[in-house]
């Protein structure tokens, strides 16, 4: 008896497909994929290849019972890089004295509040996890972000960078944690700037709910706190003009555009997921606009709900926004001025539905 | 570029994190002697090539992108793109550190340029001449671009 050989599964399966299996499948097919991506990113490491390729592993979110309390934890990295540090105020513990540490905890609280009163959803992954925050990381460390299980703060270093500890920074990293729980976008091109954009767009959210502020009162800008007073600069992203946020001899200008027409080929940042997110940003600032009112009643909703019926990790902006218009359809019906502006929203930034 | 020659400059270029990329360049001569051995330690070409193949973080969002170029004597280049999940701490200070170099040096030039600005004498104070406040002069053309008669 002779057997046929049989090619491997990596050599016919493309890198996304397993991506996807990754982040999707049963427990047996993840470990598959998981080795199979490994053989896959040892091949193209050896290419060299410069954009990284990373991958999400996401649940459907849980809407979890009202009124949820928050289950938070802070950790102090002591200027370190390992991860988490030490806990300093876990969920019902009295201020300590570190005010940093107290800011975290209150703004994380608040994040949390905005998520379960206005969409109903109970934490990151909708079941209530517990929502890790680390400060002090590293030392003079110019950044934050999301690990795929807590967020992480640097101090900034005091150059150009004087915190990041700044509520629309906390509501854009524990978006990603929501986007991760909610199906996952890969983090690269167009699914990972919708990924950026979610995180930008929630981020701004939750400063307007924290300051009661309508539409046309609102400053749209994401990171108004991080800048020294030395740059030349508002804040790290503006949805109300992309590309205006800063402009800096030494940081450079902002380099986001507003339009389809300025979309930026690069393969650095992912493949420019925090430069041509702001092309969704901005569609997301005019659809509010059109509503008016706050803009987390209609046009948040209108956002989160197609966050959880996407269910594609490796959507383009036009499928975000073919998603964005049927979930209009689906909670304002069909012929209704809700639908017309967001498909509007669409066509001015040069996405035609 | 050999992995025992010594490194001469470093190009350091950012992007990724929360979405600010930075970049610029260190010649190792002009740095303290204590950092120009730990960058001869930690950035030869043989380390980086290694780190750069180690697993990235599957589910970490806004972690930075670090591309290294090293230079030698003989300005030959090789690069390496590290994301921050691959690296080790030292690098990530190490690398950290090195860029604050390079932010510093731009400050500093900033700030003599403004100072430059500001130390240079202002112009004479010419007084206005009357003419300045008149009003404009009118038009002696019609709309077809011929003179009119005054």
């Amino acid at each position: 008896m002779t057997h046929a050989h049989r090619a491997p599964i990596h050599c016919i399966l493309p890198p996304y497909i397993l991506e996807v299996i990754e982040m999707r499948g049963d427990e047996k097919l993840r470990r598959m994929a998981k080795r199979m991506q490994k053989d896959a990113d040892a091949v193209r490491q050896a290419r060299a290849a410069a954009a990284p390729e990373t991958a999400f592993r996401g649940t459907p979110a849980f809407v979890g019972p009202t009124p949820a309390m928050p289950h938070r934890e802070v950790y102090d990295g002591q200027y370190k890089r390992t991860l988490p540090g030490k806990l300093v105020r876990a969920e019902g513990d009295p201020p300590v004295r570190s005010k940093l540490v107290n800011k975290v905890y209150d703004l994380t609280g608040k994040v949390f509040e905005f998520y379960i009163k206005e969409f109903k959803r109970n934490s990151i992954d909708g079941q209530g996890m517990t929502i890790i925050s680390t400060v002090h990381y590293g030392r003079g460390y110019r950044n934050a972000f999301w690990t795929g299980e807590q967020m992480v703060f640097g101090d900034g270093d005091n150059q150009l960078f004087k915190t990041f500890v700044d509520l629309s920074i906390i509501g854009h990293e524990l978006t990603h944690g929501v986007v991760q729980f909610s199906g996952g976008l890969i983090y690269q091109d167009q699914a990972g700037a919708i990924n950026e954009s979610l995180a930008d767009v929630f981020g701004v959210m939750v400063v307007q709910y924290a300051k009661k502020q309508t539409v046309s009162e609102a400053s749209w800008l994401v990171g108004e706190e991080i800048f020294t007073p030395e740059v030349n600069g508002h804040a790290l992203r503006s949805l109300r003009a992309p590309g205006m946020a800063f402009d800096d001899d030494i940081l450079g200008k902002d380099p986001q555009p507003y339009h389809m027409d300025f979309y930026v080929n690069t393969y650095t940042d992912y493949g420019g997921v925090h430069i041509n997110s702001g092309i969704p940003n901005h569609a997301f600032y005019l659809l509010a606009q059109y509503l008016g009112g706050y803009s987390w009643t209609k046009a948040g909703q209108i956002w989160y709900q197609a966050m959880q019926t996407l269910q594609n990790p490796r959507a383009t902006f036009a499928d975000w926004a073919d998603t964005t218009v049927e979930t209009a359809w689906r909670l304002f019906g069909a012929g209704s001025f809700e639908v017309a502006m967001t498909r509007r929203a669409w066509k001015l930034v040069g996405i035609h539905i | 570029m050999k992995h025992t020659d010594p490194i001469r400059r470093i190009h350091l270029r950012t992007s990724g994190g929360i979405g600010i990329p930075l970049e610029g360049t260190v010649d190792v001569d002009a740095l303290s002697p204590t950092l120009a051995r730990r960058v001869q330690k930690a950035l030869n070409p043989k380390q980086l090539a290694r780190i750069a193949r180690r697993p990235k973080a599957p589910l970490m969002t806004d972690q930075i992108a670090y591309e290294v170029i090293l230079s030698d004597a003989q300005h030959q280049t090789t690069s390496y793109t590290v994301l921050e999940s691959q690296a080790d701490e030292e690098l990530l200070e190490l690398l950290d550190e090195l860029m604050a170099q390079i932010i510093e040096a731009k400050r500093q030039a900033r700030k003599s340029v403004k100072k430059q600005e500001d130390d240079e004498p202002p112009g004479p104070d010419i007084p206005p001449t009357p003419s300045d406040n008149a009003l404009p002069a009118p038009d002696l053309e019609d709309d077809t671009g011929h003179a009119q008669d005054p």
